[in-house]
């Protein structure tokens, strides 16, 4: 059984505006010490979707409308939050993008490392005090005596962004969420990052959801890889499958965009067009006005992910037919 | 803050007009402003009203009547020199109310300069002025206006500028805030970086975000005025006779509060109806116009 | 930090040197002296206890002794009390004011967090609303129509306490309720504001994150920073508290320093003014310092640059 499995997820935001169509029937799943990417650009619903997971959203705007979260046979969307927080921290953590924001900049660090251990294990101060200090080491903190007394602004991005994993991984979660940990480093930060991670993976064996709109970044640290666009799933495949055989024209036209893999001299290449209005999704695929493949069917017919190979799903239909022209 | 656009007029449009939008659908605000509103139209025509309407004016003595409860010739009843109490309401609302709205412009005008200044000119400058402001602020300025009042005699004008002087810290320190977040904002390096002129800098784009706090603050700086200047007359420093003002209305409505209560009750409903609708409405804008606090 | 309070030890002497000179000669050329109106004693009385005050120095010369007096902190003799110094009328007098200060300050801090707190989480329900429209009223009811409606409800109707006096504990409640009234309403939105903005903020989505509890959120993670804006409240608070006991004290008829000093300003009681501006003025500054201490310890990112 997969560690986590979402089932047609949907969710909203119920604004002045209208209702913003967030996430549109959204399905996969994680094995358990399995890595998954969740790839997409700004407002594609990645972000909203771990939020729904995890009864992160915003409550008066935001509301998950259906669908399933089942983790370790449990559906965390059915629970109340009393019951929500025994997964939360414990069993399934998550890390946010902006270490600085995501820390409490009123609180010392050692504080608020060893939160999670006073929330859900039966321990002392001294006994917490002593595992925060052992993990500072193993992510990589330098002189952790000294700084577990030390508050978040006198770190640095990288080392708030170690303090984030550390304090994710100290109840050694069966499941890592990671809402792009590195988009606000720098890039020689963001390998290290990386590399922690897959340390910390090694070393604990959990499974990772990585949510990032960068390529790069997924294609050199996980298993499997979606992509979405629009709130909903447009391909998801073991990621050597999804780079080189690719079988969505949106997963092709953001390889191609990637400025480092085109010839230089030449203009860049764009997707023509513009992200779609989530406040009144077209029916048909969500790509269907700006694809370079488009058919007529592509904007009437129900679009959802298939097989179209094995262990690789597209919801491209002209790849459900087989059609693909390349 | 919304982030504005660089075209110049798209951006007054869309914030200004979503501010307004927002500042519509609260109805307590809108009822704030309503009432302010009347009150000053009615207030500010005091003089006329009072002859043809009620046919009696605010000085009007009728000693042999003496204080009389609300009836049909004196709507709001007489106070104890037997003077209408509904004309001398509207005279003193008058006076109250241009009390509260020139103490307000003096203290956003040196607030304003001040904290534009300082904000302005940042570094050391900056530093030494806003350290005199965080000196200022903790001393009770009130001592010293109840000081100058009394020494320096009733005059009404003293009284504005008073008043106005307590007041401007507050202002001083949001203007200087705005200022300085402002200066920092990508656009504006934006707009440089697009070879815009300074001067077209500071009108097109740094006044409109000051003008948000401003009006919030301004707003809600005169129930603050009106307020100080009632003490002032509890003291026997505000308004002189024969003007009177809510305030000294309310002193003397409280000294014969058991004997003759509607000498109490209709002055002070007064005040507190339009403290409270200035202090919604200065509320709903602050939301409206989506304005934070002053410090970081 | 002792430095910190050195540097505000060494800031406050300018700043009280110059009020003193401030009010000095503002006192002085306001038309007008303490023996002005006693227009019993003819003007060779007068003259007389002029000269015997040494008000018939050139004023330079007065400003001088005066400030020689004040470093010695030798307030001075008071003309209307003439068998006191002021010194002794300040020492006896301030506790009683200081006492009712404090009460109201405990009546606003008590209302106003628990208001704002309750009002924060359960926002735009009955119990944000309801706490907010109280405060509301607070602020716009000015203390000395809320006095005599305190009195007359509770003592003269329901007969519970006294109208007037400083005798028994019971005296202090409606006096402390009446003067804390207006901060309460203040603290009360100024802590909902800061309590919401707080609970906005990304950290709070990590701690839910982490698991915790909504208890542990707010009393560990938002209210340090949401009382911030009450902190910063608090050094114009007392200030204001200071002023607004001039007329609790006048209405409930409490002998405290505030009617002192408004009957000094009104009799040109030199000596008096001076010695409780000042006296004020240091006891502020003081009570300010205490709070940025504060503020700072709650705030990390402000240590003493």
């Amino acid at each position: 059984m997969p560690l986590l499995s979402v089932n047609h997820l949907r969710a909203a935001f119920h604004t002045r505006a209208g209702v913003v169509r967030a996430v549109r029937d959204v399905s996969f799943q994680i094995e358990r010490g399995e890595t998954l990417g969740l790839v997409g650009e700004s407002g594609s619903g990645k972000s909203v979707t771990c939020y729904s997971i995890m009864g992160l959203l915003p409550q008066p705007p935001g509301r998950v409308e259906g669908g399933q979260a089942v983790f370790d046979g449990v559906d965390l969307l059915t629970l109340s939050p009393r019951q929500l927080n025994q997964y939360r921290g414990r069993r399934i953590s998550m890390i946010f993008q902006d270490p600085m924001t995501s820390l409490n900049p009123y609180l010392r660090i050692g504080t608020q490392l060893i939160e999670p251990l006073l929330i859900h294990e039966k321990i002392g101060r001294a006994e917490a005090r002593r595992r925060a200090l052992d993990m500072m080491a193993e992510v990589g903190l330098p002189d952790p005596t000294h700084r577990l007394r030390m508050y978040p602004h006198e770190f640095s991005g990288g080392m708030r962004q170690r303090v984030m994993i550390a304090m994710a991984l100290m109840t050694r979660p069966d499941l890592l969420i990671a809402d792009e940990p590195t988009t606000a480093l720098d890039v020689t930060v963001q390998a290290q990052i990386l590399d922690l991670m897959k340390k910390m993976r090694e070393e604990l064996g959990m499974a990772i959801l990585l949510i990032s709109h960068d390529l790069g970044v997924v294609s050199g640290f996980c298993d499997r890889v979606m992509v979405m666009y629009a709130g909903s799933v447009m391909e998801s495949a073991r990621t050597g499958d999804l780079f080189y055989h690719t079988k969505h024209p949106y997963t092709r036209a953001l390889q191609k965009s990637i400025p480092a893999l085109q010839v230089k001299g030449r203009e860049l290449y764009t997707i023509a067009g513009a992200p779609p209005d989530l406040l009144h999704p077209l029916p048909g695929c969500p790509f269907a006005p700006r694809c370079e493949y488009v058919i007529d069917a592509c904007a009437r017919e129900e679009m959802a992910p298939l097989e179209v190979a094995p262990a690789h799903c597209s919801a491209c239909l002209r790849a459900q037919k087989e059609d693909l022209p390349w | 803050m919304p982030p504005p656009a660089l075209h110049p007029d798209e951006k007054s449009a869309s914030f200004w007009r979503d501010a307004w939008h927002r500042l519509w659908q609260n109805k307590l605000a809108l009822f704030g402003l309503l009432v302010v509103a009347v009150l000053s139209l009615v207030c500010g025509l005091a003089a006329p009203l009072c002859g043809h309407l009620i046919g009696y004016s605010y000085e009007q003595q009728n000693l042999a009547l003496g204080p009389v409860p609300p009836n049909h010739a004196h709507w709001l009843g007489t106070d104890r020199m037997g003077r209408d109490l509904l004309a001398r309401l509207l005279y003193g609302g008058r006076i109250s109310l241009m009390v509260g709205l020139l103490a307000t412009v003096v203290s956003l005008v040196i607030g304003v300069l001040y904290g534009a200044v300082s904000g302005f000119a940042g570094g050391k400058v900056d530093m030494a002025l806003m350290r005199l402001v965080d000196i200022l602020y903790a001393l009770p300025f009130t001592i010293f206006v109840i000081l100058l009042m009394v020494f320096f005699g009733r005059n009404i004008i003293l009284l504005f500028v008073a008043i106005g002087a307590v007041e401007w810290l507050t202002m001083a320190r949001i203007v200087r805030g705005q200022v300085m977040a402002v200066k920092q904002q990508e656009f504006i390096e934006a707009a440089r970086a697009l070879g815009l002129r300074r001067r077209r800098i500071l009108f097109r784009h740094i006044l409109p975000n000051l003008l948000g706090p401003i009006i919030v603050y301004a707003t809600l700086t005169v129930p603050e005025v009106m307020l100080l200047e009632a003490f002032l007359s509890f003291l026997g420093l505000g308004v002189q006779p024969p003007h009177s003002s809510w305030g000294v209305l309310i002193k003397e409505g409280a000294e014969v509060m058991e004997e003759y209560p509607w000498l109490l009750t209709y002055p002070a409903a007064a005040m507190a109806l339009t403290l409270f609708s200035l202090n919604f409405l200065g509320d709903g804008l602050r939301d409206a116009l989506d304005v934070r606090g002053s410090k970081d | 930090m002792i430095r910190f309070v050195a540097r505000r030890f060494l800031e406050t002497i300018p700043v009280l040197f110059i009020l003193a000179t401030a009010t000095f000669f503002m006192m002085r050329l306001a038309p007008g002296g303490p023996f002005a109106t006693e227009k019993q004693a003819g003007r060779e009385v007068r003259a007389r206890m002029e000269a015997h005050y040494g008000l018939d120095k050139p004023l330079f010369q007065q400003y001088l002794l005066q400030m020689k007096h004040l470093l010695r902190g030798d307030l001075g003799p008071s003309y209307k009390y003439p068998s006191r110094t002021v010194n002794e009328i300040i020492a006896k007098a301030f506790p009683v004011s200081a006492e009712l200060g404090l009460e109201a300050l405990a009546v606003a801090l008590v209302l106003g967090l628990l208001a704002g707190m309750v009002a924060a989480l359960q926002q735009n329900t009955f119990w944000d609303h309801g706490p907010m429209s109280l405060a509301m009223i607070g602020l716009c009811v000015p203390t000395f129509v809320m006095g005599p409606l305190l009195i007359s409800a509770f003592a003269l109707h329901l007969g519970w306490f006294n109208a007037a006096g400083w005798y028994w504990p019971r005296d202090r409640v409606l006096p402390a309720l009446t003067l804390g009234a207006f901060y309460a309403a203040y603290v009360a939105r100024l802590a909902r504001g800061g309590l919401l903005e707080v609970l906005r903020q990304d950290f709070i989505r990590t701690a839910q994150a982490k698991g915790a509890g909504p208890s542990r959120i707010l009393f560990r993670h938002a209210l340090r920073g949401g009382m911030l804006p009450v902190v910063s409240f608090l050094g114009p608070a007392i200030a204001g508290l200071l002023t607004g006991s001039f007329v609790v004290e006048t209405i409930f008829g409490i002998p405290g320093l505030g009617r002192f000093f408004v009957t000094a300003a009104f009799n040109r009681d030199y000596f008096m003014i001076m010695g409780s501006v000042l006296f004020y003025a240091v006891f502020v500054i003081a009570m300010n310092l205490v709070v940025d201490v504060v503020l700072v310890w709650l705030n990390p990112k402000l240590r003493f640059d």
